[in-house]
């Protein structure tokens, strides 16, 4: 065997491991369970590419109609976790509408309650949260519906029911500043004050001077 | 003392369960690398470490053996032997497969808050007591005559379960500092290796470069990023603030 010949088998061999170790399941590559815009992306272009080649699928599909049913259910459970990440981000929050068009869901609705709140109508988006967060699938793995329904909780002045979805937004985007303002606020107000010091510490390492809430 | 439930990161003993199953040569060679580590490169070290270092005693930094002494007795340990170094870095390494040392670097010492100090001292004391120190230097052994193919199959599954075990070194090190600041800071000037440099980071800013690893997403960059055995920063730093937040450590804090 040549040098070159050793050389590409040694290439192989490594682009081997490589495609196997790193194409594998995001479990393996992914190490925590923090959500942020570069995963957000990376996950909707995932979904995205499945839904493509399904839909590729459906289209040669015209002969079996059990196989077809089969492949739109497929579709819409991808269109639904689609859906699901990208309104995690406030940007993308009405694009994820569009994949969960004519489907009667909470996390639709709730989506729908993030946009009131955008738009500032609070008491509309505070009654859609509350009509449909407890149906929500994964209501644990959602940032933004915790972080939006806990703000408005604690503004009602709910503080021990805003408390907990306040956590779970934090849990998942550690650095989100209005979060651990509004959890202060919740803190302070149920007399939590040694919780209320760490969350004022962090705010404090996170802020700089000129920081607008 | 502190419960093990309380630090330990979420998925840390599931990747250890993937990493036994993916080393061959643990069930192949049982003890063997720990025999030999203890008859050949413990002996091989130890003159040197106490030839060319500074044992930290009662009567030599002083503040670093009771530093110890006290962190030993938060996670109910024999007190390792510490050994102080000359080194352009700042760092601290913990070694050992039944006797434990603690190398740490006098630019360390000189340099860092106290309370950073025990927060990098602490993060070595969690690693020995949870046998990360005795897995890491059994780890280093095999790895030496383990043959290239399989090298690379156990490197990158040991390195993940090494990366969550750091998380709960950092947790450990945030419970025994108390403080959310001086755990931050002492990560970034570890990284970074220079104080004038970590003053000019913004957190919040620099947390932010997390988001843009994530985005790096391909076999290449996913291939670079299995390869480190630390986590980065950025993801270091948010596990710290996400556990400050969470009931199993705030209960240390009331």
């Amino acid at each position: 065997m040549s040098l070159g010949d050793l050389v590409a088998r040694y290439q192989e061999f490594k682009y081997g491991i490589i495609n196997d170790m790193a194409d594998s399941a995001e479990d393996f590559v992914n190490d925590t369970w923090f959500i942020d815009k570069g995963n957000i992306i990376s996950k909707a272009n995932y979904y995205k590419s499945e839904i493509e080649n399904l839909d590729r699928h459906i289209a040669k599909c015209n002969i079996d109609q059990d196989a077809l049913n089969n492949l739109k259910i497929e579709k819409d459970k991808l269109q639904y976790s689609l859906a699901y990440v990208l309104s995690n981000d406030i940007d993308y929050v009405s694009e994820s509408l569009n994949y969960l068009e004519g489907v009667n869901s909470s996390l639709r609705d709730c989506i729908y309650g993030i946009e009131e709140h955008l738009n500032g109508n609070e008491d509309d988006a505070l009654k859609l949260m509350e009509d449909n967060y407890g149906y929500l699938q994964e209501s644990e793995n959602h940032f933004l519906i915790n972080k939006i329904y806990g703000i408005l909780l604690v503004k009602e002045g709910r503080y021990f029911e805003g408390l907990p979805l306040l956590k779970i937004a934090l849990n998942l985007v550690p650095e989100d500043i209005e979060c651990y303002y509004f959890l202060a606020k919740a803190y302070e107000n149920t007399l939590k004050m040694d919780e209320k010091k760490i969350v004022d510490e962090i705010i404090d390492l996170l802020t700089t001077d000129d920081w607008d809430f | 003392m502190m419960k093990r439930q309380d630090y330990i990161y979420q998925f840390q003993d599931e990747a250890f369960q993937s990493y036994q199953k993916n080393n061959l040569l643990l069930d192949v060679a049982g003890n063997v690398f720990e025999q030999v580590y203890a008859d050949v490169d413990f002996k091989i070290r130890q003159p040197d470490l106490l030839g060319k270092t500074v044992k930290a005693t009662p009567l030599q930094f002083s503040s670093i053996f009771y530093m110890v002494e006290d962190l030993s007795d938060l996670a109910g340990i024999e007190s390792p032997a510490i050994y102080v170094y000359e080194d352009f870095y700042y760092g601290a390494e913990s070694y050992g497969v039944d006797q434990y040392w603690i190398e740490i670097s006098a630019k360390t010492i000189r340099e860092l808050k106290e309370n950073e100090i025990r927060f990098i001292l602490a993060r070595e004391i969690y690693k020995i007591m949870d046998g990360v120190t005795k897995t890491n230097t059994i780890m280093k052994e095999q790895l030496k005559v383990v043959p290239d193919k399989m090298k690379k199959i156990i490197q990158l599954s040991y390195n993940k379960w090494y990366r969550m075990a750091n998380y709960s070194a950092d947790n450990f090190g945030y419970l025994a500092c108390k403080n959310i600041k001086d755990a931050v800071y002492s990560i970034i000037k570890l990284v970074l290796n220079s104080i004038p440099l970590s003053e000019e980071v913004n957190i919040h800013e620099f947390i932010l470069q997390a988001s843009e690893i994530s985005g790096l997403n391909d076999n290449i960059y996913n291939y670079t990023k299995l390869d480190e055995s630390i986590p980065y920063a950025p993801y270091r730093i948010k596990n710290l603030m996400s556990f400050a937040i969470s009931d199993r450590c705030m209960k240390y804090f009331r």
